[in-house]
Order: C-alpha cells, then structure tokens, then sequence
C-alpha cells in the first residue's frame, strides 16, 4: 500500500529560474523607472565669488594719500528702482566700468580693488561687478558695505 | 514542432536595458539641489570660479527676496541663524565655508547681516553663489 502512494507522489523538481514570478519584479522596476524619468533635472551650473571683508583695526595706519586708490561704488536709484555705479566717487556705465577695469588689471592685476555696497543696492549688482573683476583678474578684492 | 506561446517571450533584454536605465538615473540624481529653493533667482556669474564639488561642511545660507533666511528649507531668524553659526564654528572649526544663495532681488543689507553673523562669529571664508548655466527648460 504505501509502495503504491510512494509511487503516485509527483517527482520531485528543481526549483529554475522560470518558477519565480517576475511580475512584481518588473512592476517595481517599472515604477522604479517612471518616478527617476519624471524627477531627472539637468542641474544648474553653479560659480562662487569669494568675499573679503576687511576687518576694522584700530592700530592701521591713515591710509597714503600717494597710493592710487580703486573704489567701485554700488548703488540703487530710487527714481527708476535700478542700480547704478561710481568708479572714484564718479558715475560710470556698466560698460565704462569694465573697460576701466580691465585696463587697470592689464597695468597691475595685484592692484586692490574696494567694492562699496549701500544697504539698498541690489544684490544682482554687486555680484555684476564681483563677476566683472573676476572676469578681468583682479584678485584683490574687499567688499565694504555702507548705509 | 513546438507553439510559441505569449509565456515564451523573452524578457532578459527588457529587463538588461531598465536596469541599466535605473543605474543610470541613481547615480547621476542630484541631491545637492535639494539644498536651495527653487524661488531664488540667482544672478548671472558666467565668468566666476565654477563650483565643481561642495565641501561637506559647507553651510549653504539662502537669502530670499525678501531678505529672509533659509537653511535648506528651514526659515529661521537672526538668533537662530547666529546660533546655528556659532556650532558650526564650534564643531568644525573656523576653516568652514559660507555659501550665499542670495537673490538677484534682495538689498545688500540683507547679505550684509548674513555676513556680519559668520564674521561675528569667527566663519571668515565667504562665497557669494552666481549661475553660470540655469537648467531651465533642459527637462
């Protein structure tokens, strides 16, 4: 008798590959895919402008009246709510300005440069003139901001 | 002779290419995005230094239009910025960057008193952010 139900068992198989369903697999993978293809974003190309600001000492010194001095005002205009800029206390363009300053960093590329922001100049400016004296090489640059 | 049936189709391949595709997607998914709001409009630095690779320390200050502050998503006031500032400095040491996601919209002052924290309190390297390349209609 158990000869016989011994016999009537299914033989026994390995288990292959074709036996796992891959369904639910594939329906996460899928999923998996959908959610990168509709999140994926070129990313933005990001530049950085260091920034010095000089700390005030008390032991420096008057500063040399023989020693050139470069001053980049930042300014906004109330009357048309843009900014503008002075190069030596003198209104200049965007335009002159970098023109100024590219000659002064063919003559000296070392030469320190002050940039002078108002507390209600744009920030979209100072980066403007922050880019522009990196652009040409001036290095030596110190951020000093005014009221 | 045998029938091909619909269960016979072989998947392999299918499967081969969206693994690929999926292998693709996580390692080029950009988390560091995830660090600025989206709203700021960051002004034009095509000519600045490209930030190739952000140091881990790095702080990332958002300055919105507004003059708000944010760190990822955080808004926070002054205090809570300075003390923010302050741990840094104190776990990290003064060597930690500073970087300024301002608004082309926001008045120095706002930048000014972000600044005036981190020099305050001992965080002297500062980087103001420009874009060199908006990833704008690219998707």
């Amino acid at each position: 008798m158990s000869r016989k139900r011994r016999h009537l068992r299914k033989p026994k198989r390995d288990r292959t590959m074709e036996d796992i369903p891959m369904t639910p697999m594939i329906d996460v993978v899928f999923q998996l895919l959908i959610y990168f293809v509709f999140t994926f974003e070129i990313p933005d190309i990001l530049s950085r402008m260091e920034v010095f600001r000089p700390a005030p000492d008390q032991t420096q010194r008057e500063p040399d009246e023989n020693v050139r001095r470069h001053t980049i005002g930042v300014y906004w205009d109330q009357a048309t709510d843009r900014g503008f800029f002075t190069y030596n206390d003198q209104r200049v363009s965007a335009q002159a300005l970098t023109t100024r300053m590219g000659m002064i960093a063919n003559i000296n590329p070392e030469q320190n440069i002050m940039v002078l922001a108002t507390a209600n100049s744009y920030h979209r400016d100072l980066v403007f003139v922050l880019n522009l004296l990196h652009d040409v090489g001036l290095k030596n640059v110190a951020l000093l901001s005014s009221d | 002779m045998k029938k091909r049936t619909p269960d016979a189709v072989n998947l392999t391949p299918m499967i081969d290419i969206v693994f690929q595709m999926i292998i693709f997607f996580v390692f080029t998914i950009d988390l560091d995005r995830e660090k600025f709001d989206r709203e700021i409009e960051v002004p034009d630095a095509e000519r600045a230094e490209v930030i190739e690779e952000f140091e881990p320390a790095t702080v990332y200050v958002q300055v919105m239009a507004n003059g708000n502050i944010k760190i990822g998503a955080t808004p926070m006031n002054q205090a809570t910025f300075r003390n923010i500032i302050r741990a840094t400095r104190a776990r990290e040491g003064q060597n930690v960057p500073i970087l300024i996601y301002g608004d082309g919209r926001a008045r120095h002052r706002d930048l000014r008193r972000v600044m005036d924290i981190c020099s305050e309190e001992g965080l002297w390297r500062i980087n103001v952010i420009g874009m060199v390349q908006r990833s704008e209609g690219v998707q």
